[in-house]
């Protein structure tokens, strides 16, 4: 009796950790400074979750991103590209071998040269977390890894079906917003990233990122709640929508940037609207003193990198400081921060409508304030509570009656 | 001065170094092009590069190197194909074809433990995958891998002697893996060209820069294969041999029609065919050259060679004998570099060079030229930096007019004439092999291999009974000839299981006994879950049959809900089976000799590796298209999943409610009236609690519950109090 009441508590007390330890998400870590380490490179995950012809358009998308990265200079060794089907060489592709996301087919996001790490079946929720985590096995290729470190700036792009915090992932898998949020900590656990831009265009795209908690990460959602991220642009050629809406309005903003641009986030949110996407984006930082607008979009974009000599006193550098003009000139290259620059945001009028656009595009939406989600989470947790207590209380009871 | 002697002794050094490497790694590419039919343009590359430095190469590729000498392999065969080779149409193929999807192939050395050999092939798999952007690390699953069979080379060895030259290297281990359902797209072609020394950016690659004209033909296949060797002086080294065969359908027919106008009027170029142009020359080359297959027939050719070895041309322009004498033309064209551009449609104005496939017969010393090989079209020959000095930073190539009859092989023209005669019943290639599945049934089914042979070559056969190849033999049968053996390899995924003791055979629709036809078999049977089965038979058929068929009846597997892939009522791919047959044509020595007026025995013989590639064997393969067995898959759809799993939760409440409400105590005895009077009380707690239970476990696992619970305690008034935080 005495033995089998302890084995009841002892299961009691297991199963309130579990439950308590599912409620861990909502303990936001949040930080207030910037990484302390320098950017000096830049990696980026593409993802497309979707298979079959019918969904040209989320493959699109995310080779539309790769082409915009790729130009701005990241190179093909530091881009993982994740795409579960081949659309180019599809026999139902009426011009084999490029990808349009506009119907005017003057730009094939295909191009002459690309490399995909992870195909077909290979694009996995479990290869996705790899991916992130770096557990990869250790006879996994070098081009299959993302080898970032602690100095590394991350962009992760998601584009997919998804739903209420999951992301379908090649039509049999759902990746979870826990598990995202998971592997994410993970990251900035081992020193995997500096900062982190994650972009999800998806429907309900926002309740994935919700959950997400690690330091330095920025997540840019395309949609909320109960709403749905749009296509755009049908081909009558290929039969077939193209795009997203809200990556078309992204790639339309990264027309006029260039590797030298000084562009912000805040510039790109303000491109956003609701009459065009038919759905409200969101954003939110985990570094709770970064602001949009000091956010650089060559910094996770471009291939745009802080180098600085380790020596004042060698020749090299004396090279490089010799002429004033030459240094100012190369700096312009390799410095983020260069005196200048902030002259000339200062000249700027900042965001014009910045802060009344910012709150009309967030606030107008039904965002999952911290509140909501906590009462949410107190709820589910003090529910699994109650059943547990129920169903150990039916079981004593039921223990004491055969007695 | 100090620095200027240090920089002159590091140049010395460094150009020292590099004239070291150059003399170790070497590169050649060719290229072959032939009509297939009137409208297809086979274009077939091959890029040769091999090394004997273990480090620092000039062009050799490091990763390559870096793989040979890391793993204990003697060749790795890999090919990524698109389409398939419509043999009826586009007749025998000249060059090597592969079957759809990918093929990898590995010999292994011999003597590894299976601990190791396992550990290799993942190694192996690992590494082309990340070379190739194929996902070949799905064949990390073995149910995709199989031992080498026998082969028909293996079989006949004994016999004929060049088992060095050709069989597979004895005791290695071969491994064999396909996916057939893998794509091939531009992806898979970046990392293939960055193995080039010049990529796409110059040399006979940079025809291919044009990717959509590459994806866009109807048949696409790309191959890579790595082998260690030896030089003849004893030195290690690798060898690395890559492919491209392209099938690509022209618009050729206005063209042609035109030309047929304005005999004058230019035709086909190949760069305007591809729609690329070569623009530079890839240095490291040691050997560029195109070929180009002339539509004519070689024997046609051969024969004015021979009467008019003096160099003469036939000067009258007889309408009749058009096609017979364009020989003297091509001697003079050789010689002089001018032609007339009405009496041959091809390139005049580059100097090119004709080859013919000339037979050596066994016994003689190599002079006694008696007859061209049936087999292999006559060639002209183009040197690629020849051609970018006359043209301006183009190939300029013209190329011939294919003939009205759809192929360069005079055996398929006369099957064609046959057909014109209304005997169509055997149109088409020597041999023709299909395949399919028969039965409705999702637990069973049976699949059908159906050979054809044309009628062509079964006169061959009987002409040549017994005095070609020989085989070893079976158990019976001693003397059974070689060129009568059909072999078929087959392998089935393991969730196809096949019922050997329901094979039969039968020889133009007669069903006749396996057992005295048949010359080998090896049969292993799949293991579930871990490796495929291999059926390979060889059957000896009597020439005179035209169609073999074999039959066999299959089960086919459950799996479990992970093992579905996402495309799962597609249905799932079963590899492609292999015919190999002997070719009655083949001829063992074939040269390829420059027509030069002169003497045919003392003309120049050529050799490369993409002409002896040609000829590279007796033993001829077809590969069946893939097919595809549906098997039985569950409704994987959410809404569906969604039902099951909320109503299979509601059973379990209402059945534990109702169970809990009607049960009358304890099994049985006589207390039980009382016992149930007394618990009554009890039995309301209990039913209460396991209301208190499943509402809770839903809100605990409904996140939308949560939130209308929210919402219903908001409405009800209750304070929220963090919610107004």
């Amino acid at each position: 009796m005495s033995l089998s009441i302890g084995r009841g508590l002892a299961t009691l007390f297991i199963c309130l950790m579990w439950i308590g330890s599912g409620s861990v998400g909502i303990n936001v870590l949040t930080s207030t400074e910037r990484s302390t380490y320098r950017h000096e490179s830049n990696w980026a995950v593409l993802v497309s979750t979707s298979r079959f012809w019918l969904n040209y358009r989320h493959i699109v998308n995310t080779m539309s991103i790769y082409h915009v990265i790729k130009g701005l200079g990241i190179p093909d060794s530091n881009i993982i590209l994740m795409i579960p089907d081949d659309m180019a060489c599809n026999a139902r592709n009426a011009l084999p071998a490029q990808l349009f996301n506009n119907e005017s087919h003057w730009l094939d996001v295909y191009g002459q040269d690309v490399e995909v790490d992870y195909r077909g079946y290979e694009v996995t929720v479990s290869n996705f977390l790899q991916v992130l985590t770096g557990r990869h096995d250790s006879i996994v290729p070098r081009s299959k890894r993302l080898m970032s470190d602690a100095s590394s700036n991350v962009l992760i792009y998601l584009s997919g079906h998804g739903g209420n915090e999951f992301i379908k992932f090649n039509d049999v898998e759902e990746l979870l917003a826990q598990d995202l949020a998971d592997a994410l900590a993970q990251m900035a656990e081992k020193g995997r990233y500096r900062e982190l831009l994650m972009i999800v265009e998806t429907c309900e795209a926002a309740t994935l990122l919700q959950r997400v908690s690690a330091p330095n990460v920025i997540t840019v959602a395309s949609s909320q709640k109960d709403e749905q991220s749009l296509s755009f642009k049908s081909d009558p050629e290929l039969g077939l929508s193209l795009i997203d809406r809200f990556t078309y309005q992204t790639l339309a903003f990264f027309e006029s940037i260039d590797i030298k641009s000084s562009a912000t986030l805040a510039d790109l949110f303000g491109t956003y609207s609701y009459e065009f996407m038919q759905s409200h984006f969101s954003y939110r930082m985990t570094n709770v003193t970064l602001r949009p607008r000091d956010v650089k979009l060559t910094d996770f974009f471009g291939s745009v990198a802080d180098i600085r000599t380790t020596s004042d006193r060698g020749s090299q550098d004396t090279m490089y400081h010799g002429d004033a003009q030459m240094g100012r000139y190369m700096a312009a290259y390799v410095d983020e921060d260069a005196p200048w620059d902030i002259g000339s945001k200062l000249l700027q009028p900042d965001m014009p409508n910045d802060l009344s656009m910012m709150r009309k595009i967030v606030y107008s939406a039904p965002s999952p304030s911290d509140s909501g989600i906590r009462t949410r989470e107190a709820i589910r947790a003090w529910s699994g509570f109650v059943a547990l207590c129920s169903l150990a209380i039916y079981m004593l009871t039921a223990h004491v009656r055969t007695k | 001065s100090l620095m200027l002697q240090y920089i002159v002794w590091t140049a010395g050094l460094m150009l020292a170094i590099a004239v070291g490497c150059n003399a170790q790694d070497v590169f050649s590419e060719e290229l072959l092009t032939a009509w297939v039919s009137p409208q297809h343009l086979l274009v077939h590359f091959r890029f040769d590069q091999g090394t004997t430095a273990s480090r620092l190469h000039t062009s050799f590729p490091h990763a390559i190197q870096q793989l040979a000498s890391t793993l204990r392999l003697h060749a790795v065969e890999l090919s990524l194909t698109s389409g398939r080779w419509r043999y009826t149409t586009w007749g025998r193929p000249l060059v090597a074809v592969t079957p759809v999807g990918a093929v990898l192939d590995a010999s292994l050395r011999a003597g590894l433990k299976p601990q190791a050999l396992i550990a290799h092939w993942a190694a192996l798999v690992n590494a082309l995958s990340g070379l190739s952007c194929a996902s070949f690390s799905l064949l990390h699953d073995p149910t995709s891998i199989s031992g080498g069979g026998i082969s028909l080379r293996q079989l006949l060895a004994p016999t004929t002697g060049n088992r060095s030259a050709e069989g597979p290297v004895a005791g290695g281990q071969r491994l064999r893996a396909m996916l057939p359902h893998e794509p091939l797209c531009t992806e898979n072609l970046t990392p293939w060209l960055r193995l080039l020394p010049c990529r796409d950016q110059a040399g006979l690659a940079s025809l291919l820069r044009h990717r959509p004209t590459v994806f866009g033909a109807e048949y696409v296949s790309l191959g890579l294969m790595l082998e260690r060797h030896a030089t003849p002086k004893g030195r290690r080294g690798v060898r690395l041999v890559q492919t491209v065969t392209l099938v690509i359908r022209t618009a050729l027919k206005r063209a042609q029609q035109q030309q047929q106008a304005h005999p004058s009027a230019p035709g086909a170029d190949l760069e305007t065919v591809l729609g690329a142009r070569v623009e530079h020359f890839c240095p490291p080359a040691m050997r560029s050259e195109v070929l180009v297959a002339e539509p004519d027939s070689p024997e046609g050719l051969f024969a004015t060679w021979r009467t008019r070895s003096g160099g003469v041309c036939c000067e009258s322009e007889d309408e009749s004998q058009n096609g017979s004498c364009p020989l003297g033309d091509y001697a003079a064209a050789a010689t002089t570099g001018t032609l007339d551009a009405h009496n041959t449609p091809g390139p005049v104005r580059e100097p090119s060079r004709l080859l013919l496939p000339v037979m050596i017969p066994a016994g003689s010393p190599g002079f006694a030229v008696e007859a061209v090989s049936q087999a292999l079209p006559a060639l002209r020959r183009y040197d690629t930096l020849e051609l970018l000095e006359v043209g301006d930073r183009a190939l300029g190539l013209q190329l011939p007019y294919p003939h009205p009859q759809p192929s360069t092989q005079p055996h398929i023209a006369g099957v064609h004439e046959m057909r014109a005669n209304g005997d169509d019943r055997l149109a088409g290639p020597d041999l023709q092999a299909d395949r399919y599945v028969t039965g409705a049934n999702l637990l069973h089914g049976a699949v059908v291999l159906r050979i054809q042979r044309s009628r062509e070559l079964r006169a061959r056969l009987e002409a040549s009974q017994c005095t070609g190849w020989r085989g070893s033999g079976g158990a019976e049968g001693g003397g059974t000839c070689g060129s009568s053996l059909v072999c078929i390899n087959q392998l089935f995924p393991w969730y196809v299981r096949p019922w050997m003791h329901t094979l039969t055979v039968l020889y133009d629709g007669q069903e006749v006994p396996l057992r005295p036809h048949l010359v080998a078999q090896q049969v292993r049977p799949a293991v579930q879950r871990s490796s495929p089965g291999v059926v390979d038979l060889c059957l000896r058929v009597p020439p005179a049959v035209a169609e073999v068929q074999l039959r066999v009846a299959f089960s086919k597997a459950f799996l479990t809900v992970f093992e579905y892939p996402p495309d799962a009522h597609r249905g799932f791919d079963v590899p492609a089976a292999v015919v190999s047959y002997l070719d009655p044509l083949y001829a063992p020595a074939v040269q390829w000799r420059v027509t030069s007026p002169g003497d045919v025995s003392g003309a120049e013989v050529v050799s490369s590796p993409l002409l002896s590639g040609l000829s590279a064997g007796p033993v001829k393969q077809v590969y069946t298209v893939g097919l595809l067995v549906p098997l039985a898959a569950p409704d994987f759809s959410m809404p569906y999943n969604v039902i099951c799993l909320s109503s299979t939760v509601l059973a379990v409440y209402f059945g534990a409610l109702l169970n809990l409400l009607t049960r009358r105590g304890c099994a049985a005895g006589h207390a039980a009236p009382e016992r149930s009077k007394v618990s009554l009380g009890g039995k309301a707690l209990q039913a209460l609690l396991m209301l208190v239970l499943f509402s809770a476990l839903a809100l605990y696992l409904d996140a939308e519950l949560r939130q209308h619970a929210m919402e219903l305690l908001a409405k009800l008034g209750f304070p929220l109090e963090f919610k107004l935080k």
